[in-house]
């Protein structure tokens, strides 16, 4: 049997009878990604929702920045945030570099614009009617503010969704700001990147496998809420 | 029968251009109302100041004989419901749609769906409460719309083109609803349209507006009364009119003022119904004169200044009025 279909079965056997070291790396990168999304979340809905909402000075300017702030590469946000937080940094002193924390941080920084920037082009783009029908039935700006969020509640999931999907993948923050250490800060992506080359190779191919399927379940979870919205 | 509403002096500008210009006019009638003028005359954009939606400009504008003011205008949109030309309907079911409006207005939920189980009933739409309004056709669209806005007891339903976008069946359909809103407690009910047929198979009170100048109806001389199809008469009551020979119901007629063709004598032509009355009043109508004869009712026909100074035509004088029988529309 070849090397890689030994592999697999291995790996696949790893998944099966819910390995120790698989499971606690899984559980990782699903507990950093999710508190991150929920935190960006946080942030980033009610912002993006306002700033579509509100006319203001700066705005074209916003949009600029939030469209290249997706951009940055991951590895240069874990750069800027190693900066920020090594024993040398500002917040050195929190001792914060390679925990748990410092990557829920980094994704947090990683996903808030992406979340940001489609909260605010859904809301953007609604339906000119829509104010207007607000309006013509009296409602007030808040209460304008509150139809427009819940006719854009698709939207705000699945940008939220797709925040998920770019934090639980990235390999960037969670390599700098988290270093790999094994019980501790191990995710899925900087298992797979750094195992492989000390021949954990089984283990690597069932945590791709297990990467894969939550990519595949963000992707359905996306077309179920665009079947939704026709 | 007093209006609503009554313009006086009203100009609006959007940027440099001026879209009304209502120098006095009265509207809100109880009853049907029809605003009659092609795209891009204003029709819009009265709507929307009929529904304290936009300010009125400059001018005095009077709604249920108080002046409206900034301060007031808040107050008074809740007496006026105005249902978007393509309305827009939010991405819930039927009954949402309608609770929401509810909502807005601070009605706690039992009243909010007490309401809308009762105005989806009157309107006969009970059978799509529970559909999304993302699965209704055009036509149902537009009566849950209609349904979202009259479940707030509008005194005033304002309804900016209604009938775009359906197909046939769909507006017989809304014609058949909208002449029942009456009957059904709204005081008065406004539409606007470019299609004047369509005005006249639901009201007789039809409004023109051309680059937001406000006009006579084109279509004044409104009789109703029942079809004779054998005889190919119409009688009002007080008139028999021929109609032309394809007729085959209705119940209104309008005759052209247009294609009245007055006489110091009875002419001997083709034309087949010939009156005689007496000269009412004579007024300057778009460069031509509008006289307004007294037949037994009034009828009115629109003749130039040449054929007005030829007929040596003056008020009280004697007259006889002929025209067509295919001057005649019926509805």
């Amino acid at each position: 049997m070849s090397f890689f279909a030994e592999s697999l079965r291995t790996g696949l056997g790893l998944i099966v009878g819910l390995d120790a070291d698989l499971r606690q790396i899984v559980a990782t990168s699903l507990f950093t990604s999710l508190t991150a999304v929920l935190l960006a979340s946080l942030v980033a809905i009610p912002a993006g929702v306002l700033t579509a909402l509100a006319g203001f000075r700066g705005k074209a300017l916003l949009k600029h920045a939030l469209n290249a702030l997706m951009a940055v590469p991951t590895v240069v946000v874990g750069l800027v945030l190693y900066g920020l937080l090594s024993r040398r940094g500002v917040f050195g002193d929190y001792g914060l570099l390679f925990t748990p924390l410092a990557m829920i941080i980094g994704q947090t920084v990683l996903i808030t614009p992406l979340i940001w920037n489609l909260v605010l082009t859904a809301v953007e783009n609604r339906d000119p009617r829509l104010a207007f029908t607000c309006r013509a039935l009296g409602a007030n700006r808040r209460q304008q503010a509150m139809i427009v969020v819940h006719e854009a509640r698709h939207a705000l999931v699945a940008a939220t969704i797709l925040g998920f999907g770019r934090a639980i993948g990235e390999v960037g923050v969670a390599m700098m700001l988290g270093g790999n250490i094994e019980h501790h800060t191990r995710t899925m992506t900087t298992a797979i990147a750094l195992e492989t080359s000390k021949g954990a190779f089984a283990l690597a191919l069932a945590l791709g496998v297990v990467l894969v399927v939550i990519a595949l379940a963000v992707n359905l979870a996306l077309s179920l809420l665009q079947g939704v919205r026709r | 029968m007093t209006a609503l509403y009554r313009f006086q002096g009203v100009r609006v500008q959007r940027g440099e251009r001026l879209v009304l210009d209502l120098p006095a006019l009265d509207l809100g009638a109880d009853g049907i109302t029809a605003l009659v003028g092609p795209n891009g005359a204003g029709k819009s954009t009265l709507l929307e100041v009929l529904a304290f939606l936009l300010p009125h400009g400059t001018g005095d504008l009077r709604f249920a004989e108080m002046p409206v003011t900034p301060a007031l205008r808040a107050a008074f949109g809740r007496r006026a419901g105005l249902v978007a030309q393509r309305p827009y309907l939010f991405d819930r079911t039927v009954r949402g749609n309608v609770m929401l409006g509810l909502g807005l207005r601070g009605l706690t939920t039992a009243l909010a769906a007490a309401r809308t189980d009762d105005t989806l009933a009157r309107l006969g739409i009970a059978a799509l409460a529970e559909r999304h309004a993302g699965s209704l056709s055009g036509g149902e669209a537009q009566k849950v719309a209609i349904a979202r806005t009259l479940a707030l007891e509008p005194e005033v339903l304002l309804l900016d083109e209604p009938f775009s976008h359906l197909d046939a069946g769909a507006i017989d359909d809304l014609v058949a609803l909208i002449a029942s809103l009456p009957d059904l407690g709204t005081r008065a009910v406004l539409f606007s349209t470019h299609d004047s047929d369509l005005a006249a198979r639901l009201t007789s009170t039809i409004v023109n507006l051309v680059d937001g100048c406000a006009g006579l109806g084109a279509l004044p001389n409104f009789f109703d009364g029942r079809l004779d199809a054998g005889e190919h008469i119409f009688d009002t009551g007080r008139l028999r009119v021929h109609v032309p020979d394809h007729v085959q119901r209705g119940t209104r007629i309008a005759i052209d003022p247009a294609h009245v063709v007055l006489s110091q004598t009875r002419l001997e032509s083709s034309m087949r119904n010939v009156f005689q009355g007496r000269v009412l009043s004579l007024a300057e109508h778009g460069g031509e004169v509008l006289v307004t004869v007294d037949i037994g009712p009034r009828l009115q026909a629109l003749v130039t200044h040449d054929a007005l100074a030829a007929q040596a035509l003056r008020p009280g004088g004697g007259i006889w009025v002929s025209f067509k029988s295919n001057a005649v529309r019926v509805y």
